[in-house]
């Protein structure tokens, strides 16, 4: 098993479109820590106008935290891109390129291989996110320095640095959960279709169309919503409520589970019988 | 012995099409074993089905005395194949992609194992090169290198020929022979080329629309049948006067500017050839030309008849 | 009849006495530990340090961030009373066990921001025990002073009440609008308090 997770993850590295990944991170970190660095007083003016028409802040508000948090925002959209666009391909890539024809007549088994595959296009999810984490953090340090983070979501939070290390570590490592969803999603895609178009395109459009569709339908779905997994693709941000317990954190990470085992169930279920025709 | 190979009421249906209709065969050990059908007449889905890519809907394979379904580790360790195309991850070099494969399969020294069959099939200078440099003759021969990398005891070729000159598929056949005979490897090849088969395997099979239409001995079935083959002479024109006046005009079904086509018995060959050196025509080849079609059209009338 | 027998002060010198109360000081440094209560915004108690340089220069230092309300904290009646104002003596009040007189302060320059304060004054210790202002940008101020000691004109204790308007721009947590859909903030203005407590008070005179 260790010996076909490091045949994959030699693959994934040998292919372009993994660095395309890393590079569009790398791009989007900076975009966002340069936008703020222009523009982030307004925005941020804007944002508590309220606030501010009533208090003085003391205190570094734009620093390398918030930047940080305003970065997780991607782990909704653009992260979830940059999986699918490894772990879509991981089963459909093979199938277009022809490739099962050489690996499947090896004596391997066809669930040993799934479950390889997905592990190395996970360890590919975890080092995306890291890779997000490091360099936001990183660069936030050195363009903003650090400060206490204000959070404006129904209520306005404002944490004390010292506050922020373990909150931090939950959003990250539930960012990693969540694109482990969609890396499962994707897969499950890639494991129909012979090309890997399919599979990334699907991936985003399933996430997108059933985000609009449960909040704009959300009076409508209100009980159903709370079992759909996009739903909790953003609930790294129950890590800065203050409100909130751990129990709707639970409620996240186990929903998330489900779906990941389920997604992957699937998977292994049918590429064990799928006929191998390309 | 054991069969190597030894398919039982094989078949296979996608819907409503039945692309294999049960389908029994035996490849025995040392065999080229030919299997003939034209394109679409379930080649390639029985040979997908002796390597575990495709799910039989019904029949069973049983590989050096083993049932597929059963034993597929233990059948597919001793088993190397190249299906169709001969593709690979283009992004890494031949040796790379032989290295993934070997580790699949467990090679020990492995590294020495590469360099060896890359050797064999004449690859090693271009051993370092991505895939997507290579030429189709160079992916078919290291598709034929990675059969080979885990020592088999049989390969099976789909269709190895494909797509490629007349030199690159004579060097396929020579490299098939080859195996054969100096390495002892049994081998499976399919082809639609009748011609090709011919050269090169012992006994054959042909199958047509997913059934079997005949299998045995190569010579045996080839000889019962005429065949058409083509003389190549210095001066075709004048050939063509000349033998208009002869016994063998009645033989000849059509000519060109380069040949001239005849219906003949395999014995009445030579005759033609001592016959026309005997009257100063210089003959500049000697082609056997027929196309498994008609191949088949005579087994099928050959069949009706008897 | 209290009035009657002690000479009565009017507003101004009352105004002025306390004004020459805090003229003494020539600067002073406290810490603070800032309390902000608003049902919407959830921040801990911070420490900060408060620096005063005669005649109006305040500065604060905070720890993090730290959320202090507009008036209140620098003393703003120094400012009012600085300039040209009228005011009037409207009565007289018990603020925290203390006898005090209500002045109204009006501002006379058209551009000032505050439109109308209300004083009460301490007349025996000639200091300032809560003040109500009404500012043209940010809404009305009630700041409460509170005292530890006889001798000293700066507060202990601050608390300071507005009204705060609820977010804007409810840019909602994600998750909440997927699995509770958008909900509209209310409108109702918000009662807000802060609350500073003053400390290790170092204070130069003149």
């Amino acid at each position: 098993m260790r010996k076909l997770v490091s045949i994959e993850l030699f693959k994934i590295f040998s292919k372009p479109r993994t660095y395309i990944g890393f590079g569009a991170v790398i791009i989007i970190v900076l975009a966002i820590e340069f936008g703020i660095l222009l523009e982030g007083d307004t925005m941020v003016g804007i944002i508590i106008q309220n606030i501010k028409d009533r208090f003085i802040f003391e205190g570094n508000i734009i620093n390398l935290y918030l930047v940080s948090y305003i970065i997780l925002n991607t782990l909704w959209i653009h992260v979830p891109i940059l999986v699918a666009l490894v772990t879509g391909d991981m089963l459909a890539g093979e199938a277009n390129s022809g490739t099962f024809r050489l690996i499947l007549t090896r004596p391997i088994s066809r669930v040993q291989l799934v479950l390889a595959k997905f592990i190395a296009g996970w360890i590919y999810a975890v080092l995306l996110v890291a890779v997000m984490a490091i360099l936001s953090i990183g660069i936030g340090l050195i363009l903003f320095g650090p400060g206490d983070l204000l959070v404006v979501t129904n209520k306005v939070n404002i944490f004390s640095s010292n506050d922020l290390l373990w909150r931090f570590a939950g959003a990250y490592a539930y960012g990693v959960l969540s694109m482990t969803t969609v890396a499962a999603l994707s897969f499950l895609l890639s494991s129909f279709a012979d090309n890997s178009i399919g599979p990334i395109i699907g991936t985003v459009a399933m996430i997108i169309g059933i985000t609009i569709i449960s909040t704009v339908g959300a009076i409508l779905l209100g009980p159903v919503n709370q079992y759909i997994f996009t739903s909790y693709l953003p609930s790294w941000q129950l890590f800065f409520q203050t409100d909130s317990g751990l129990s709707s954190i639970g409620h996240a990470i186990l929903i998330q589970l489900i779906y990941i085992v389920g997604f992957l169930s699937v998977t292994i279920w049918y590429f064990r019988k799928k006929d191998i025709l390309s | 012995m054991d069969p190597y190979i030894e398919i039982l009421n094989l078949s296979k249906h996608f819907g409503q099409i039945r692309a294999v209709d049960d389908l029994s065969m035996k490849v025995l050990p040392g065999d080229i074993y030919g299997f003939l059908g034209p394109n679409g007449s379930g080649k390639s889905t029985t040979i997908r089905m002796m390597l575990s890519l495709i799910r039989p809907t019904s029949g069973q394979i049983l590989l050096f005395g083993h049932d597929l379904a059963r034993d597929r580790y233990k059948t597919l360790s001793r088993l190397g194949a190249l299906i169709e195309k001969p593709d690979f991850y283009n992004y890494l070099s031949a040796r790379k992609n032989l290295e993934i494969l070997g580790r699949l399969s467990n090679i020990s020294n492995l590294k020495h194992r590469v360099d060896e069959v890359l050797e064999l099939v004449g690859l090693l200078p271009r051993a370092g090169s991505t895939v997507r440099t290579y030429s189709l003759g160079m992916k078919q021969r290291l598709g034929i290198a990675q059969s080979l990398l885990h020592h088999p005891d049989l390969i099976i070729l789909d269709e190895p020929t494909n797509g490629l000159d007349p030199q690159g598929q004579k060097e396929i056949r020579d490299l098939v022979t080859s195996l054969n005979q100096d390495n002892n490897i049994t081998i499976l090849i399919s082809s639609h080329i009748l011609f090709e088969i011919e050269q090169i395997a012992n006994r054959m099979i042909i199958i047509d629309k997913g059934k079997a239409l005949v299998e045995g001995n190569v010579q045996e079935l080839v000889n019962s049948q005429d065949r058409q083959v083509a003389f190549v002479l210095a001066d075709t024109a004048a050939g063509l006067s000349f033998l208009n006046e002869t016994v063998w005009a009645a033989k000849i079904i059509k000519s060109n500017q380069e040949r001239i086509y005849f219906k003949i018995n395999k014995d009445e060959i030579p005759d033609l050839n001592a016959f026309l050196v005997g009257h100063k025509m210089q003959i500049f080849a000697v082609e056997p030309v027929r196309s498994l079609e008609e191949f088949f059209l005579q087994i099928t009338e050959d069949e009706k008849v008897s | 009849m209290i009035g009657y027998t002690l000479p009565a002060q009017d507003a101004e010198s009352l105004l002025k006495a306390v004004g020459q109360n805090m003229d003494k000081i020539l600067r002073f440094e406290a810490d603070a530990l800032v309390k902000v209560d608003v049902d919407f915004i959830n921040i801990k108690d911070r420490k900060i340090k408060v620096r005063f340089e005669c005649p109006d220069k305040f500065t604060f230092e905070a720890e993090g961030l730290a959320l202090l309300p507009k008036k209140g904290l620098q003393m703003d009646y120094l400012q009012l009373l600085k300039a040209k104002y009228t005011a009037i003596d409207v009565g007289e009040e018990l603020v925290d066990n203390r006898k005090t007189r209500i002045i109204k302060v009006i501002p006379e320059a058209e551009d000032s921001d505050v439109i109308l304060a209300q004083l009460w004054i301490d007349p025996e210790l000639s200091r300032i025990m809560r003040m109500k202002t009404y500012t043209r940008k940010s809404g009305s101020y009630i700041i409460d002073f509170e005292y530890n000691t006889n001798f000293r004109p700066l507060p202990d204790r601050l608390t300071v009440s507005f009204e705060i308007n609820n977010m804007a721009f409810p840019t909602k947590a994600m998750n909440e609008i997927m699995t509770k859909g958008i909900q509209k903030p209310d409108s109702i203005p918000k009662k807000a308090t802060v609350i500073v407590q003053y400390s290790n008070y170092k204070i130069v005179n003149k």
